[in-house]
């Protein structure tokens, strides 16, 4: 599905992924773990197209095409969803018009009839309780006066439906009580399935306690130094990311 | 004026007007005359004038100044709101009774023709708030061909919707003129609107409206603009408002050649509370040019202002917001905001508030802000399929629905919304 082979990013002068490679095929969920500064969420913003980032370097297969070459939107239509770890506020803009927008985008893209009001309205109750979503957070403006947890939730909601092909969380976890956590990782868990994959993005073992991983990979210094099963997350939990350092020096 | 010349044709054009219109000059003969002699002494203002500088009439200088428009445009005007509504129609300054209706109104409500009207209070106010020193202000004191007097008596609950249209269509390089005197007597409440359309026309509108909020009276005005791109318009509008009257104001903008309003607001009294919220969205190379001037005359009073433009292409807009606190008017409280967002790279924005303020116990504020859309907000749309163009007339539309929100009459927000969808 996804295929990143030396993949190389700079943001001005800053070079800051150095060789990246990473397979991800249908179904499967990828955890990224790092310490700070390794280049997570950079390889979260490349895959998305932020355009701050300069690609300058190696090659991006999504369904064996050239993700990089492709707009911000052009993505999303193809199934790339990102979801956001700092969610942007949108004042004015209600999120039941928004996501009304966004998905009949998608699927116009994806030569689908676009949903009318009845049709979006009966999704829209359906996936609010995947995440447990207040129905007046429809109502409010995408993202503004939302609690930290409320953001979240509102991430993996548009992300119910969207039904990406390929999500990537970037720190979903950060900020996020206990209760709101798992609110969060069991709406992701009731969206996987055979064909939807997902990468992971955290600094945290305690969201893949829930949101359990088939891969875990470590990132350090732009390039992915260590990659193991789910055991490799508690590992680094118990011994954090120096000895993976030392090693990669050495 | 400088040129004799042109003094020469003013002053034909203005005898001519007077001898053609005969009837309607005599009801304020005098005040026309009064208005005239204020034009010639004063002649048109150039850029030279700090307050025109952006705003560049000399095109318009060219137009005759009396309006040779008789002929009446007979397509009726097709919009679901005016539906149950009191409509009063004007085409190319004169009143068309056919496509107006405004029979059966509601008690305590006048509505008569300025030209036509015996009403004491219409004797009473008329160009009592219309500056002569204003230029075109005064060309539509001197020329103007008649206009509306409306009127809610003391006690007065008017819940009708009142509609003024101004059409202006099928007329070159002619000014025509929309004049109004609006009345809320005391304790009275009322809600007008003034829409200005236009279809194959050239030369300019100039409205004046003078509106007045007596004691506890809360009235009021929205003034959606919407002509097509070689008509230009120049509104002088005046407020004067009593003690304890609430008064909103609603100017939206969508379309004209070079649009230029003064709003000038005078809280001649204490606890007087006032809203003024304007909204320009433009493209092409029109300009357009919000100047407000809030006079706090007395103690306890506040005013809100709010102004938004989005401007594109090669458009050109201005705000320049002056509030006067004087001496006596402690404990005011006067808010500005304008915010505006360029498009393009060739869009301009000039942005100057003013404060003036002679009282020491006072609140106010100003800020001014341009900018352009938030592109962290446009990567949040499009990382979730938005196409960029929609995503940007999202936001731009979020921007601009909060000034529109303070349109009260709900067929006319909804109208409003649709028109700036449109223009999005």
């Amino acid at each position: 599905m996804l295929s990143i082979k030396n993949l190389q990013a700079a943001i001005g002068e800053k070079q800051i992924l150095n060789g990246l490679n990473l397979e991800v095929k249908p179904g499967q969920v990828h955890a990224i773990m790092g310490p700070n500064g390794s280049g997570k969420s950079t390889l979260a913003a490349v895959l998305t197209g932020r355009e701050d980032y300069d690609v300058n370097g190696g090659e991006v297969l999504f369904e064996n095409e050239n993700l990089i070459e492709l707009a911000p939107e052009e993505r999303a239509q193809k199934g790339v969803f990102l979801a956001f770890q700092y969610p942007i506020e949108i004042p004015g803009v209600s999120n039941a018009t928004f996501l009304k927008e966004a998905v009949n985008a998608v699927r116009q893209a994806q030569g689908k009839a676009k949903l009318d009001a009845k049709e979006f309205l009966m999704i829209m109750k359906e996936k609010m309780a995947l995440v447990e979503m207040d129905k007046t957070m429809t109502q409010r403006s995408v993202n503004e006066g939302f609690s930290g947890g409320e953001k979240k939730r509102n991430e993996i909601f548009q992300m119910a439906m969207l039904e990406p092909k390929l999500a990537i969380l970037d720190e979903t976890d950060s900020g996020l009580d206990i209760d709101a956590l798992r609110i969060v990782a069991d709406g992701v868990n009731k969206l996987r399935n055979p064909n939807r994959s997902f990468i992971v993005i955290t600094h945290y073992q305690r969201l893949l306690d829930y949101i359990v991983p088939d891969f875990v990979h470590v990132l350090y210094q732009g390039r992915i130094v260590k990659s193991g099963g789910k055991e490799l997350a508690l590992e680094l939990e118990e011994k954090g990311y120096d000895w993976i350092k030392e090693e990669t020096v050495a | 004026m400088q040129h004799t010349l042109e003094n020469t044709i003013a002053e034909s054009a203005f005898s001519e007007f007077e001898n053609k219109q005969a009837s309607l000059a005599q009801v304020n003969n005098k005040l026309r005359k009064q208005a005239f002699d204020a034009f010639t002494a004063n002649g048109f203002p150039t850029t030279k004038n700090e307050e025109w500088k952006y705003c560049d009439v000399s095109t318009l200088m060219q137009t005759p100044l009396a309006t040779s428009a008789q002929s009446q445009n007979k397509t009726t005007i097709d919009l679901p709101l005016l539906n149950d509504a009191i409509v009063l129609v004007f085409e190319n300054g004169l009143f068309n009774e056919s496509l107006s209706q405004y029979t059966s109104l509601p008690k305590g409500l006048t509505i008569e023709l300025l030209q036509n009207t015996k009403h004491e209070a219409a004797t009473k106010h008329y160009q009592q708030y219309a500056d002569n020193q204003m230029a075109f202000s005064a060309l539509n004191t001197a020329f103007n061909t008649g206009g509306l007097f409306i009127h809610a008596a003391d006690q007065a609950i008017i819940n009708d919707n009142i509609f003024i249209i101004n059409r202006v269509s099928n007329l070159q390089n002619n000014a025509t003129y929309c004049r109004n005197l609006i009345i809320a007597g005391t304790n009275a409440q009322m809600q007008v609107s003034l829409l200005t359309i236009s279809s194959n026309a050239t030369g300019y509108l100039n409205v004046v409206n003078e509106l007045v909020a007596l004691q506890n009276a809360n009235l009021s005005f929205d003034f959606i603009q919407n002509d097509v791109d070689t008509l230009s318009q120049i509104s002088n509008t005046y407020v004067y408002q009593k003690t304890q009257s609430t008064f909103t104001i609603n100017t939206v903008t969508l379309g004209g050649k070079l649009v230029r309003n003064n709003l000038n607001m005078m809280l001649a009294d204490a606890n007087i509370e006032t809203h003024l919220n304007g909204l320009f969205v433009i493209n092409g190379k029109s300009l357009v040019d919000n100047h407000t001037a809030v006079h706090h005359a007395q103690p306890n009073c506040n005013s809100n202002q709010l102004y938004k433009g989005i401007v594109s292409q090669n458009a050109t807009g201005v705000f320049n917001g002056k509030i006067f606190v004087y001496k006596d008017a402690q404990k005011t409280n006067a808010y500005q905001s304008n915010k505006n967002v360029l498009l393009s790279d060739d869009a301009k924005m000039f942005a100057k508030p003013q404060l003036e303020i002679y009282a020491d116990d006072v609140k106010c504020s100003h800020g001014a802000t341009t900018g352009q859309l938030d592109n962290e907000a446009l990567f949040y749309l499009r990382s979730r399929g938005i196409n960029l163009p929609d995503a940007q007339a999202l936001l731009n539309f979020a921007f601009a629905s909060d000034v529109l929100q303070n349109i009260k009459h709900e067929a006319l927000h909804k109208y409003t919304v649709a028109l700036l969808a449109q223009k999005l």
